[in-house]
C-alpha cells in the first residue's frame, strides 16, 4: 500500500468560479484525503494570489489546523513594503505548521530578483525552506533561470509546470541545482515523464502532487501507482521525499 | 475477479483490464518540434498501449500535421507493420489546396491504414468551414468516415460556430471534436447532443476537473470518445481522471471502448471484448 503525501492542493474558492467543486476548508480537506486514501497534503489557499497574504495566509493557518495531516504553504511579500517577514517568522511557521513558502511575483508584483528580499533569501536557502513556485501563472521560466543563478541553494518545487512537456525547461535547472524538485500534477500527464525524470535525476526529484481540487486526484495516483519504476523510487514521490523535505528544513 | 468492485478499484489493483479494453480515438507520433516526447516511436507506444491495456490507437503522425505528404507515408509503414495496434488518420493541409484532392484520393488506395481525416485548423489557420477542406469532407461524408477536429473554444478555425457548420453539412461524417472545443464546454457537449454524427474527445479535457461531467450532462456517456493526444499524455492519468469523474461505471465503458467499437466497425474487424460490468466475470 503506498502513502501518499499530496504536495499541491488549494483549499478555499477562486475569485473567478471554477468548473470543479472546491474543497472549502480543512475538514473538507481531511474528508477528501479519507475518501481518497491519501495520508497527508501540502496545502495553499485560493486567497494567496487573489488577496493579500497577510489575510490568506491565515486562511491556510485556519485549514491546517484542523488536522496534523495538514501542512501548510505561506505566501511571502517582499520585506522593504510588507511587514510580514518579522524576527519570530521562522518559529511562527513552526507554530503554524506551514511547512513552505511560495513566491507569487505576477500576483503580488515584484521582481523575482534577490534584491527584493534583503537577505530573507539567503537565510530560506540556509535553512533549506522548501519554496513553492507556481510556474507560468505565477514565475516565468526565464526569470526562474535568473533567481537561481542569484540562489543556486534555494530548495525549490515547481508546481503546476504545465500540460505539455516541460522537459525542455526543467532538465537544465534539475542538471545545474541540487535542490530543485518538480511536483507531478502536470508531469505524470505527460507519458513517461515522471519515470524519464527519475531515471535522468533520481527519484529524490520528483514530489507527487495532484492539483486538486482543479484536477482528478486519481490521474496522478493510478499513473504513479502503474509507473515503471521501482518500489523504492515510487515510494519516494509517492510521499518519502516531501517528508525529507520538511524533515530537513530549520524552522527554529 | 470480485463482481462487486468498480472500475477504479480494480485498475489500482492491476494496471489493465482484459474485459475493459482502451481504444484511444487522439494519437500522434514521432518526435515534435515544440516539446521533448519521451515515447514517441511505435515500439515505445505499444509498450505503453500493453501497460494501460490499450487495444488500438488511431493516429495522425506528427510530421503530417506540417507536411502530410510526408507524415502519411510514414503512417502507412506504421500501420503496415502493426496493423493491430494502429490505425491512421490521413492528415490534409488545406494552406495546399492543390495536394488535398491527392492526399484525399490515397485513402482509397489504403483503406487498411486509414478509417478517416484530421484537421488541424488552428494551426494551419483555415476554417474547417473552408472550401479548401471539402473534399475530406465529402470523402467522409459519403463513406461515414470518422473526422478528428482540433477544437477549441473561441476558435474562428474550429470553434463550436464552425463545427455546427459542419456537421449540418456533412450528416454523414463521424465528427470527432478533439478537446471537445476546450473552454466551452457547454456548447461542445450540446452540439454531440443535437447531431448523431458529433461526438466529444477527451484529449486536454481530463486535466480540467469537472469538465467531462458537463459533457456527460449534455450529450450522455453514448457521445464521448477516449483519447490521450499519445505520446505525449500517459494512458494512466487520463485513465485515473475518469474514473475520479462522477460518472457510472457503464459510463466509463461506453467511453473508453464501446463508443470507439461502434465508430470504427465499419472499418476494421476488432474483437470485441468479453463484456464487463457490474455482474461479468
Amino acid at each position: 500500500m503506498i502513502e501518499f503525501f499530496d504536495a499541491n492542493v488549494v483549499v478555499g474558492r477562486p475569485q473567478n468560479g471554477s468548473v470543479f467543486e472546491i474543497v472549502p476548508d480543512g475538514p473538507a480537506l481531511c474528508s477528501h484525503l479519507d475518501e481518497k486514501g491519501i495520508a497527508r497534503a501540502l496545502l495553499m489557499h485560493w486567497g494567496q494570489a487573489e488577496c493579500n497574504p497577510l489575510v490568506s495566509n491565515a486562511l491556510v493557518d485556519e485549514a491546517v489546523a484542523a488536522s496534523e495531516r495538514l501542512f501548510g504553504c505561506w505566501a511571502v511579500l517582499p520585506p522593504l513594503t510588507d511587514p510580514m517577514i518579522t524576527n519570530d517568522f521562522f518559529p511562527r511557521m513552526k507554530q503554524a505548521r506551514a511547512a513552505a513558502l511560495c513566491l507569487m511575483p505576477k500576483a503580488h508584483r515584484y521582481v523575482l530578483d534577490p534584491i527584493v528580499w534583503r537577505g530573507f533569501m539567503d537565510e530560506v536557502c540556509e535553512r533549506r525552506i522548501p519554496v513553492v513556485l507556481t510556474m507560468g501563472q505565477q514565475v516565468e521560466w526565464d526569470a526562474l533561470y535568473r533567481f537561481l543563478r542569484e540562489m543556486p541553494t534555494l530548495t525549490c518545487i515547481l508546481r503546476n509546470i504545465g500540460i505539455w512537456s516541460m522537459d525542455r525547461y526543467t532538465y537544465p535547472l534539475l542538471d545545474a541545482y541540487e535542490n530543485v524538485h518538480v511536483e507531478t500534477s502536470m508531469l505524470a500527464v505527460e507519458d513517461g515523464g515522471v519515470e524519464e525524470m527519475a531515471k535522468t535525476f533520481g527519484a529524490e526529484r520528483v514530489l507527487f502532487g495532484t492539483g486538486f481540487p482543479a484536477q482528478y486526484v486519481e490521474a496522478a495516483m493510478l499513473q504513479l501507482v502503474h509507473a515503471d519504476l521501482a518500489e523504492a523510487a515510487r515510494t519516494a514521490i509517492a510521499s518519502g521525499n516531501l517528508e525529507r523535505l520538511i524533515a530537513g528544513a530549520d524552522y527554529e | 475477479m470480485n463482481d462487486t468492485q468498480s472500475l477504479a478499484e480494480r485498475f489500482f489493483a492491476q494496471p489493465r483490464l482484459e474485459d475493459c479494453p482502451v481504444y484511444d480515438l487522439h494519437g500522434h507520433m514521432g518526435p515534435l518540434q515544440g516539446a521533448r516526447v519521451p515515447r514517441c516511436e511505435p515500439e515505445q507506444m505499444i509498450a505503453a498501449m500493453d501497460r494501460a491495456g490499450v487495444r488500438l490507437t488511431v493516429f495522425c503522425h506528427h510530421a503530417t500535421l506540417s507536411s502530410p505528404d510526408v507524415g502519411n507515408e510514414i503512417a502507412i509503414g506504421i500501420v503496415r507493420r502493426f496493423p493491430n495496434r494502429f490505425r491512421a488518420y490521413l492528415g490534409v493541409n488545406p494552406n495546399w489546396p492543390e495536394d488535398i484532392r491527392r492526399d484525399v484520393d490515397r485513402l482509397d488506395d489504403h483503406k487498411d491504414v486509414f478509417v478517416g481525416f484530421k484537421f488541424l485548423a488552428d494551426y494551419h489557420k483555415v476554417p474547417i468551414t473552408d472550401e479548401r477542406c471539402a473534399p475530406a469532407w465529402e470523402k467522409a461524408n459519403a463513406e461515414g468516415r470518422p473526422v478528428l477536429l482540433h477544437t477549441w473554444g473561441g476558435s474562428a478555425f474550429d470553434g463550436p460556430e464552425t463545427v455546427r457548420v459542419c456537421a449540418e453539412r456533412w450528416p454523414n461524417a463521424q465528427i470527432l471534436m478533439g478537446h471537445s472545443c476546450h473552454g466551452q464546454w457547454e456548447q461542445a457537449g450540446r452540439l454531440a447532443a443535437e447531431f448523431p454524427n458529433v461526438y466529444c474527445e477527451l484529449t486536454a479535457v481530463l486535466d480540467d476537473r469537472g469538465a467531462v461531467e458537463i459533457l456527460l450532462d449534455h450529450a450522455g456517456a453514448e457521445k464521448i470518445v477516449f483519447g490521450t493526444d499519445t505520446p505525449w499524455f500517459n494512458h494512466h492519468n487520463y485513465i485515473g481522471a475518469l474514473l475520479g469523474a462522477r460518472m457510472s461505471d457503464e459510463d466509463r465503458r461506453q467511453i473508453l471502448y464501446r463508443n470507439a467499437l461502434r465508430i470504427l466497425a465499419p472499418f476494421i474487424d476488432l474483437p470485441q471484448p468479453p463484456e464487463g460490468g457490474p455482474h461479468s466475470s
